[in-house]
Formats: structure tokens, sequence, C-alpha cells
């Protein structure tokens, strides 16, 4: 899938008052590329996310996926497009009570027809069982599958969710910094399962990492995010330490409070 | 690769349940439950054909064009708002009676207090002690019998005491309610951290300073919010003890509803509604305000500089409104002195400590007594069903657009889901606040007097309590699950079964299996209107001053309570394990 925003920027409502979490975003991100997106915690890596997997309606800006406006599209266009991009959380993302096995199971959900829904309720399939015992095979979980996913450690429980989403074979993985609550070696094995099932079928990875070294050795494209903003757009051979530093300098900046001539003048379309 | 499938094959086999929709413990649940319903349908003599007859269509289509438009003449206007003072005063004179003896009497049935826990130490144990402790373990189990003793009931022996009139329905709730908050609030003095009372006992304080300076202080913010909670809760069994004649807006509606003066019913049934928002929303407002870190606004501040002037003014208005309500409620020495109600209650409380154990008035109950059970059973069966449905299109997270989700929103079809999601609510709250007597009498005029009434009557009820419950609960769950769920392409219906419902299925079980010891309750009473079960007999030998009788009944309900408070108890255990 082809992605291209262009100038997206996304506004909330925080205390009463606008607070820009992205401004004038543009970028394109063609099928089959890897990128890592780098930036401080608040730069806005979580609402590119939410925007970049359709369930987010950016405040300015347009978002295409393979051609097509997401603001435009249907109710029923809207979940098939969904349905093609995986998603990896931070945390939380698993539903706690059900067992491995049914979290896998739910990556299914989007293809499946209302009839196969209620009797995948009560009792799923044996095709789609086999398939997800086989995800979940893949990132060895296989002996845990009648755990529920709340009794699964921190990396397990990451591991869970790539079931889920190889279960789901989207085009797209998105990841939003699906290291950062696991130890050092544990990264380590998440990153390359990451890199090997984005690898095979020529799918779309785009992760957001706070570890710069781990972006540089893996990902051929870096973006640098800050303060809501694209910073730097480039191959990882030429992000240089000076660019890093800058990025994350003025690290614990607040992000910016809209003014009201700010509006006026992006409402006439002035240049800042 | 083969070693590979056969372990998909081996894993297959270990969980063989998969892929098979009739495993042993499904057939075995569904038969069971279903052998019990139609156990229950036969017993509560359901005649789903009554309902369809022509005839009673009609009736019901007489009754419902009967409600409109509502009676707002001068003359019925001046009648609702008496009847409405006068609930209020009844639930205000019932509250603060059983405040001020539940705080004395909760103290005693609280176990760490008296009889274990950290304040008995090993000298002691000698006669003084364990009469102490006994005493407390009496005043226990009679609050769980005020309690148990359903408060139409109470109703129902003092309006036979007193005589018809407010007095009896303010009465009634005080007793019912000292069962209420006495059990409440021994629970949050036990709930208190033992640590400080402990440094009280080592300075050398005796336990009624242990209590004034240690429990009573941690004690007092659940104590005023249970109390202003009960106050709701008195004020709609304020509402319904008139049916039995106790005075307010309740008696106003059975003398209504038997005159068939529907519209006038209409206007009461607004009014009560009325009431009863206007209470909780200032119920919320002021426990908003004692929570110990409210926001502070603009408004709050204006408050600030002017407290303490106002608290005088909220005191001074409280005295008053109290002072009136036991003047409005018919409290006055000559009613107290008149010799029969002395005398009636007198014989009433003898006759109690001697039920009658006869064989065959034993025996006749039986039959009653399954049929409470089963009016319960398939009423709270009928609220689920009813409820589990219109709760779908009543939460939002299943029927609205989320505001920030992207895509295009046709304007006809944002209406129609909030058209669809406001009808359900509405719809719910209806069922809701109309209390469960009224309909009971709605039910009649179609089925009949007898336990179909009844059933109906719970089922419709308990529909609108259960549903907006589910409807909150599954708006509740923690959200990432369900959004990551969503991300992946699921609809709102695969929403529901495999985020919503997960999430909140032991809250949706507690719910409804609390709902049922609920109904239960109700049930034993629903006879008093002509709803089957225990009531009929209830009320039969009230009237005819039998009084033994009575308190064998009285005996049975109590036991049905504890049974039920029991097996509720283990269901939400076990379903908590599970």
């Amino acid at each position: 899938m082809n992605y291209s925003l262009d100038g997206v920027g996304k506004e909330y409502w925080v205390r009463h008052q606008n607070v820009a979490a992205l401004e004038s975003v543009s970028l394109s991100v063609q099928k089959g590329e890897v990128m890592a997106i780098l930036g401080s915690s608040g730069a806005g890596k979580t609402t590119l996310f939410r925007l970049l997997n359709a369930t987010l309606r950016p405040t300015s800006g347009s978002i295409r996926l393979d051609g097509r406006e997401v603001g435009a599209m249907s109710s029923w266009d809207l979940r098939q497009t969904r349905r093609r991009i995986g998603t990896i959380y931070q945390q939380h993302n698993l539903v706690p009570s059900l067992s491995a096995l049914q979290n896998t199971l739910c990556g299914c959900l989007g293809r499946w027809s209302l009839a196969e829904t209620i009797r995948s309720s009560v009792s799923p399939a044996k095709v789609d069982v086999r398939l997800a015992l086989h995800a979940l095979e893949l990132v060895e979980l296989a002996d845990k599958r009648n755990l529920r996913a709340d009794e699964l450690s921190g990396g397990q429980q990451q591991r869970l969710a790539i079931a889920r989403v190889l279960m789901q074979n989207p085009e797209v993985i998105l990841a939003d910094e699906p290291v950062a609550s696991l130890d050092p070696a544990l990264t380590d094995e998440i990153m390359s399962l990451l890199i090997r099932v984005g690898s095979e079928g020529n799918r779309t990875l785009v992760v957001a990492i706070h570890k710069v070294g781990l972006a540089l050795e893996h990902f051929p494209r870096v973006i640098g995010l800050r303060g809501g903003r694209v910073f730097f757009d480039r191959p990882s051979a030429k992000v240089n330490e000076d660019l890093l530093h800058d990025l994350y300098d003025g690290h614990r900046q607040e992000p910016r409070r809209i003014q009201d001539d700010d509006r006026f003048e992006r409402a006439f379309g002035c240049a800042r | 690769m083969t070693t590979a499938s056969n372990a998909h094959s081996a894993a297959l086999d270990n969980c063989a349940s998969y892929g098979r929709i009739c495993t042993p413990r499904r057939v075995t649940v569904v038969l069971t439950s279903a052998l019990v319903l139609v156990i229950c349908w036969q017993v509560d003599g359901i005649r789903l054909g009554t309902i369809v007859q022509p005839a009673r269509i009609h009736t019901l289509w007489t009754l419902f064009r009967g409600l409109f438009p509502p009676d707002v003449s001068a003359a019925f206007l001046w009648t609702v708002f008496r009847a409405l003072i006068s609930t209020v005063a009844t639930a205000i004179v019932g509250t603060v009676l059983s405040v001020l003896v539940a705080i004395p009497l909760g103290a005693l049935a609280t176990p760490i207090l008296w009889r274990r826990g950290i304040l008995s130490t090993a000298n002691d144990q000698n006669l003084f002690a364990a009469l102490r402790s006994s005493a407390g373990y009496i005043t226990f189990v009679a609050l769980g019998f005020l309690r148990a003793v359903p408060d139409l009931v109470w109703g129902l022996l003092f309006v036979t005491a007193v005589g018809l009139g407010s007095l009896a329905g303010a009465l009634a709730l005080a007793v019912a309610y000292i069962g209420v908050l006495g059990r409440v609030y021994a629970d949050a003095f036990a709930d208190v951290d033992p640590r400080p009372l402990e440094a009280l006992q080592a300075t050398g304080a005796t336990r009624t300073q242990i209590f004034l300076r240690g429990i009573w202080p941690q004690a007092l913010p659940n104590l005023t919010a249970y109390t202003l909670y009960s106050f709701e809760c008195c004020l709609r069994a304020a509402c319904v003890l008139g049916f039995v004649g106790a005075g307010g807006i309740g008696y106003e509606i059975s003398l209504s509803m038997r005159l068939f003066a529907y519209r006038q019913v209409m206007t009461l049934i607004l009014a009560f509604v009325l009431l009863l928002a206007l209470t909780d929303l200032a119920s919320k407002r002021l426990r908003a305000r004692l929570r110990p870190n409210a926001g502070s606004s603009r408004k709050r501040r204006w408050f600030k500089g002017r407290r303490s002037a106002l608290r005088t003014l909220g005191y001074v208005a409280l005295v008053m409104a109290v002072g009136a309500s036991f003047y409005l409620a018919g409290f006055s020495p000559e009613h107290f002195g008149e010799a029969n109600a002395i005398k009636n209650m007198l014989r009433f409380c003898r006759a109690m400590t001697s039920p009658d154990f006869a064989k065959e008035f034993v025996l006749s109950l039986g039959p009653l007594l399954i049929q409470t059970l089963a009016i319960s059973v398939l009423g709270t069966v009928m609220g689920v069903v009813i409820g589990g449905i219109l709760a779908i299109p009543a939460t939002s997270t299943l029927v609205l657009v989320q505001s920030d989700s992207p895509g295009a929103r046709p304007l006809a079809k944002q209406v129609l889901r909030l058209s669809v999601f406001w009808a359900a609510r509405l719809l719910l709250s209806l069922l809701r606040s109309i209390p469960d007597l009224v309909w009971v009498l709605v039910c009649i005029l179609v089925a009949g007097i007898g336990p179909f009434a009844g059933t109906l009557a719970i089922g419709i009820h308990t529909a609108g309590v259960l549903g907006k419950l589910y409807a909150e609960t599954l708006e509740e769950v923690p959200a990432q699950p369900v959004e990551a769920l969503r991300a992946l392409g699921a609809g709102p219906l695969q929403l529901l079964a495999w985020a919503l419902w997960p999430q909140a299925k032991h809250m949706l079980t507690c719910y409804t299996v609390l709902r049922w010891e609920m109904n239960l309750r109700v049930s034993a009473i629903l006879g008093l209107v002509g709803g089957g079960g225990l009531g009929q007999a209830i009320y039969n030998n009230l009237q005819l001053g039998f009084y033994s009788r009575l308190a064998t009944l009285l005996l049975l309900v109590y036991l049905l309570v504890i049974a039920s408070d029991w097996i509720g108890d283990r269901v939400s255990h076990r379903m908590a394990g599970a």
C-alpha cells in the first residue's frame, strides 16, 4: 500500500486550549518500504501512527492510501482498509481475558463475514485455528496458547501481538515503540522477529523507536519528528550525530499552543 | 515442515473442543437451563396466547391511548403537588429516623470493636466480654431480619397498626432502612484502617473513645455517601409504599389506576420520574462536592468566599425541612396515644415470637414458595434477554461513530445512529423509572391476576435496569484492546463479541445475579397487588389478623433472602475464579 500524507496536522483539545500534536507533515511511503521513526516523547509519533492506521481524523491536510482519500471513505471501505494495516502497540492492546489462541484469532476479524463471526464466537473453524496455531508457532508461543493474555510476561505479550498481526496478514505493519517496555535481550529478539516478518511478503514496515542505534542498524530510511514536525527524512547512512543531537535537543519542549492569529493565517492560506 | 504440521495436528488434538459446537459441558448446561425454564414456565402459568388475544390488545391500546394527554388541570396539579410533598416528607422522616437508630446499632454490630480483631486481647476473656460479643452478634442478625423483610410488608404492618397515611410509610421506611443502614454502617466501620486504632488503644483509650476518635472520622466520608444514596432509595420506596395505603404519590397512582383515570396516572408518573431525576442530580452534585479533591472552578471559588454563611443557611434549611417533614408525616402525640395503635402493635409483636408451624399451613406454603422462585427466575431471564438486546443499541461504543474517527459521515447516517442510540436509552430509562408495582398493575390488565402478570412486570422492569447497567458496563471496559481490534478492521458486532464481552463478562454476570436476588425479594411481595407468589398469602393473613401465620411467612421470606444471598455470593465467587 502506498501512503501519501500532504500537509497533515492534528490538534487536540486539552485543558481548554488547542494543542498541536502534528503540524504540516508531508511524506510518502512506498509499498514494501522499511523505515524507522525517531523522536522524543511528545514529538507526535503515536498520533502519526493513529493517522497511518486510519483510526484518527486529521485536523488539516489529506491522507491518501493508494491514491484514495481516507476522509472520504465509507465506514465499510474504512474497515476494508484497516484490515490491510496491522498495528503493534507499546502495550495494553491484547484482550486480557481471552486466551493467547483467541487473541491470535482476533486477527481474522476483518475478513470474517457475519456468519463466521457468530460461528467463531461459539467455536472457531478448524481452518482458522490451524492458521492461528501456525502463527503462534512462529513467535514460539504455541505451548502457551491456552493461557490468558494477562498471564503472559511482557515479552510474550509483545510476541502474541505479533502473532495477531501475522494472523491478520496485512500489507503494512505499523509498530509504535514495540520494545519500549522490554529489557535489552528481549528488544533484540522482538526487533529481529519484526524485521523478519516485515521482509516476508514484501510488507511495508514502519517502526517508531527510542533507540537510535537500532534504528540506524536495521532501517534503510529514518524519519525524525520534532515538536510535531518532520525534522529530517533521509537514508540512515546520511543521519549524523549533529542531526540526532538537534532532534533530541529541546527535549522537554511543550507542545505548542495554537494562537488565534495563527489559525486565522492558516484559514486564509497565508505563509507563516 | 513435516514436524511443524505434526506439531499442529498434535496441538489440534490437544484442544479437541476447537471447531466443535456441541461439547458435553455445553449440552449439559443448555439442557439443564432449558429444564429449569420449562418448569418455571409451567409453574407461572404462562400463556402467551392470552396476551395476543384481540380483546387484551384492545385493553392495552385503550390504556395507552388513555394516558394522553396527561391531566394538567389546576385542581389535579395541586393534588399531585401535595402528594409529592408528602412523599418527600415520608422519605426524609424515614431516613432521619433510620440514621439515628442505625448509627448506634451499626457500631454495636461492628466486629472489630467487640468480637474479634486487634482490640480483643487475651485478658479480655471474661463473662462481660462474652456478653458484649453476643450482643453484637444478635444485633447483626436482627439487622439482617429487618433488611430481609420487604419494605412493603413493613408498610402493611404499620398501616394496620397506625392507620392509613404517611405516618405508616415513614415508620415502615425507618424500620426497613435501619436494617439496611445498620449493616452498611457496620461495614464502613469495619473497613477503617486498624493501625490508628491500635495506637489509640496503646494510649489507654476506652472503646467509646476509640470509636469516636479512631473509627468515626475515618468512616465519615463513606457514611455520608451511603446515607445520601439511601435517601434516594427511600424516595423510591416511599412512592411504592403508597400502594399499600401509606400515602404519597404511590397512593394517588393506585387510586387513579383503580378509577381508570389514566390521564391522571400519566401526570403522576411524569411527576414522580421528574422528582427522581432531580434527586439523582442533586445527590450526584452533593457527592461530587463532598469528595475530598473536587476540582475548583470559578463557581466554586465564589462559594468559597461565602462558605460559612452558605453552610449556616444550608443547615438551617435542613433542620427546617426535617421539622416540616415530621409535621407533614403526621408525627403527633395523639397518633401514638391511641389505644388501638398500641394494642395492635403489641399483639403483632407477641404473635411475631410464636410463628404458626401447623403442618397443613406449612405444606400449603410449598407451592407458593416455588411460584415465587419461578417468578423471580423467569422474570430475570426475560429481563436479561430484553435488556441485553436493548443494551446493544444503547452502547455508544458500538453505535455512534467516534468524533475523531476518519472517513465520510453522511448526515442521514449520523442522524440515524444518534436516533437509534437515544431511542434505546430513552426506552430503557422509561422501563426503569416506572416502579415494578405499577408494571404489575399494567400487566394485570393484559395477563389477568396471577403469577403471569408478576413475571411480566418483573421482566419489563428488570429489562430497564439491566439494560442500562449492561450498556454502561460495556462502555466502560478498557479502551486500548477495543481500539486495537477496531484498527485491524473489526466491525461493531465483532467488537462486542471479541473485545467488550470478554472484558465485561464478569461484571455483567455479577450485576445479573445481584438483580436476581433483588427480584426474589420483589416477587415475594408482588402478590400484595395481585402478582402471585407469597405476597398474596402475606396480604390475606394480615387482613384477617392471623399474625402468627404472618410470622411464619416473614420467617420464610427471611430464609429465602438469606439463601439467595448465599447462592448469589457463590455464583459471583465462581465467576471471579473462572
